[in-house]
């Protein structure tokens, strides 16, 4: 929370203002800000665990404690951090990208941040409780999530907050896919839309059909833990894995999609290039979503209760739609006049990044080589490399690139770099080492291992990565307060991009536009640099404030 | 031999993991070309240039899908060996018990039974060369038996059984290999056990002496 009013006391408004306001920036920064404070506090956890890792023995912490320490890391890392945010970020900047004066039913937008809110408090409240916060992973897997075998209010609370940060999402995604549907502007039909507002569009397709599957086993997990018994029969434990999975697998893309579309429209703008193969692109998003919601057993090939190779097949598939994306991000450069600048190295960063989670993911989607890593830290380097390369890498990529248009100032470019470079050292260090680990036999939430193990070594490595990683956003946060204050003005469009965000004032003011250029493709403002002309001439043209010819969107 | 566990990880491994990580070379020097050959110099400029090239993307796609063919064949194939094998039967039987936080190793045709205990790490005695049948359940929550040696897990569950077959090929005593790997509460990470491979003649011997001292 003190990241959110830090950034939003800069602006105009009263924090009371921005807290409650219908303006789609407010709630999304608001949103995003708050989601990225639960980044720091869970990161922080997990600099807790590398800590107690780094050598054999309960050193830092007793057992018990690690185990809600790595259970509220990744409830953090999904539930308040990762899924908030790659929808927050569409509710901030799709209408812009859209020409939209603002979102729809912006109300039920707000209501999602307060819903996250609280839902934070609740998780992290678990810590307060008598048996401590929950302890059975991210995942709370029954039967051990059963009022038995978990006992106390820590667990209740949990779930509790999964709810409610769950539908927080959800009620976002409905209104970005509202606004996709009603507000976009004149001229700009569904394949004119910016490459960004494709992957929030395949993004909310995915949080509504698989979100209400967690929301509704949560509240049959809270009822079981109340004696009504769900789950208690033969089949249960697997039931319960289902209906997780059908819900976790699908999220691993919705925390990914939307930084495919910011590191897509990055590479395009430092590239002077339009984004290559557009279609194709969108295509294949929609391609990959939609077979995406039906891999989710893959995470139980070890429980002999399923059709693995029926989930082996469409897992293995993905590699289709993931390999046309990464051709289209490379064949954008090509040709072009690439420039390194903060947001560019993020962009690929996540592309290398990425391609290292997403290549081991083609070998754990094959049972043979899924048994003997699942449930290792093999598995756990894996997805470190989608959701910290990908997810995370991805974010910084879209602050780089936005933060200017959100705040009207630069972020310096030299700390930009530094921490790129940092954090990419440091994603290299921390999680490479862990896939040895993992098939050398380390057990995935493991609070401790032998001497005798051989595992030591690696285990230091990885902790010397992380703690890189913890210096890289230190630069970070530095590089902001700084900026906040003392950035260079940045004007409306400091990177000549494409789309029409950059068409706006920085930061936007309430209705966001004055006027709008007209939209021939998903790349309008390119189109008039192509043709000659200044976008910023035609916008001091253009200043008449008549919205209701020349604006067209409100 | 080929299609036991260690066998079919080899069998698959060794062709996912050359062409991972070639794909992975190939992208990186790909990026580094492009990025020094169409690195900005001078003038500020928007170059244009094709954005579309339709025929290229479907012939792509048509690879990219052989390939996942490819991939998806050879891990069917595997896996379709894996468990035609564990099929087949085996003379060795072993029942596993998964209970928080131990193993309980018991032989129903030979009467023998190792129970951990918080003092005692359980032994799993094999006969090297020989396939053993496992049949696994548990006690209160969900287990995984995982021998990384043998490249293999399979998780347990109470009311329920699931089972598998492990080849063991080297002689010798594995002080704690046999670890729990799905996360099972407050001491998951102490859930271990000793794998010892005996010759088949040993193992003979080693039935017989623990099966009488069972048997008084």
């Amino acid at each position: 929370m003190s990241g959110a009013t830090a950034v939003l006391r800069n602006g105009s408004a009263s924090i009371v203002d921005a807290l409650t306001g219908t303006d789609h920036k407010r709630i999304g920064l608001a949103t995003t800000a708050t989601a990225f404070a639960f980044f720091l506090i869970g990161g922080s956890l997990a600099l807790l665990m590398r800590s107690e890792l780094a050598s054999p023995g309960m050193d830092i912490v007793s057992e018990g404690t690690y185990n809600e320490l790595f259970t509220i890391h990744g409830s953090t890392m999904f539930f308040l951090f990762a899924a908030p945010a790659a929808v927050a970020i569409g509710v901030y900047m799709v209408p812009l990208q859209l020409g939209a004066s603002g979102i729809a039913w912006p109300r039920l937008a707000l209501l999602g941040y307060w819903l996250l809110a609280a839902g934070g408090v609740i998780m992290y409240a678990g810590f307060l409780t008598a048996h401590g916060a929950a302890t059975f992973g991210w995942t709370a897997y029954y039967p051990l999530s059963d009022s038995n075998e978990t006992p106390g209010m820590g667990a209740d609370f949990w779930i509790v907050a999964v709810v409610l940060a769950t539908t927080a999402v959800l009620l976002q995604a409905v209104c970005v896919l509202a606004t996709i549907v009603r507000r976009r502007a004149p001229g700009m039909s569904l394949l004119r839309m910016p490459l960004f507002a494709w992957s929030e569009v395949v993004t909310c397709f995915m949080v509504v059909a698989s979100f209400p599957v967690l929301i509704v086993t949560m509240i049959l997990l809270f009822l079981d833990r109340q004696g009504v018994g769900i789950f208690t029969g033969s089949g249960g434990a697997v039931t319960y894995q289902h209906l997780f999975w059908f819900y976790g697998h699908p999220v691993v893309y919705v925390v990914f999609f939307p930084l495919v579309g910011v590191v897509g429209e990055v590479i395009a703008t430092f590239s002077r290039r339009r984004f290559f193969g557009f279609k194709p692109t969108v295509l294949s998003l929609l391609v990959f979503s939609a077979i995406s919601m039906s891999v989710w057993a893959h995470h139980m090939f070890t429980t002999q209760a399923v059709a693995n190779n029926y989930f082996s097949t469409t897992s293995t598939l993905l590699l289709v739609p993931a390999g046309i994306e990464y051709f289209a991000f490379l064949a954008t450069m090509v040709g072009g006049r690439i420039r390194l600048g903060a947001p560019m190295l993020f962009a690929l960063g996540f592309v290398l990044l990425f391609l290292i989670g997403g290549l081991t993911g083609i070998f754990i989607g094959s049972p043979p080589l899924d048994y003997n890593v699942h449930d290792t830290y093999f598995v756990v380097a894996h997805f470190h490399y989608t959701v910290f390369g990908g997810t995370v890498f991805g974010l910084f990529a879209a602050i780089y690139y936005w933060f200017p248009k959100l705040t009207g100032r630069m972020l310096d470019e030299r700390l930009g770099r530094l921490h790129a470079v940092l954090m990419f050292v440091g994603a290299l260090v921390t999680f490479i080492p862990m896939f040895f680990l993992g098939v050398d036999g380390m057990s995935r939430r493991v609070a401790d291992y032998l001497p005798t193990d051989g595992l030591t070594t690696l285990n230091v490595v990885a902790t010397v990565g992380a703690f890189t990683i913890f210096v890289s956003v230190v630069v970070f946060l530095v590089n902001v307060v700084r900026s906040l204050r003392l950035g260079e003005p940045a004007g409306p469009d400091p990177w000549k991009g494409q789309t029409l965000e950059w068409f706006a004032d920085s930061p936007p003011p309430a209705g966001n536009f004055a006027s709008l250029p007209p939209v021939r493709s998903h790349a309008p403002l390119l189109d008039l640099r192509e043709d000659g002309v200044d976008p910023a001439a035609l916008r001091r043209r253009a200043s008449i404030p008549d919205r209701a010819t020349v604006g067209g969107a409100s | 031999m080929s299609d036991t566990t260690n066998g079919v990880w080899d069998r698959v491994f060794d062709v996912y993991a050359p062409l991972g990580l070639g794909v992975f070379v190939l992208v990186v020097l790909s990026l580094v070309f492009v990025l020094i050959r169409w690195r900005a110099r001078g003038r500020d400029e928007f170059p244009g240039g094709r954005d579309e090239r339709n025929p290229v993307e479907i012939a792509y796609a048509a690879l990219l899908t052989v390939v996942a063919a490819g991939l998806i064949v050879l891990t069917l194939n595997a896996n379709d060996d894996l468990e035609a094998q564990f099929d087949s039967g085996a003379d060795v039987k072993v029942d596993v018990t998964g209970a928080r936080w131990n193993w309980r190793f018991e032989y129903p045709d030979l009467g023998i039974v190792d129970q951990g205990t918080r003092e005692h790490i359980p032994t799993l005695t094999v006969p090297a060369g020989e396939p053993v049948d496992f049949t696994g359940t548990s006690v209160d929550v969900i287990h995984s038996f995982w021998i990384p040696e043998e490249r293999f897990k399979r998780d347990v569950f109470a009311q329920r059984e699931t089972d598998w077959q492990m080849t063991f090929d080297e002689e010798g005593f594995m002080s704690g290999v046999g670890r729990c790997a799905e996360f099972c509460g407050l001491r998951h990470s102490d859930m271990r056990f000793n794998v010892h491979v005996l010759s088949p003649a040993a193992f003979d011997g080693w039935a017989r002496r623990q099966g009488r001292e069972a048997g008084t």
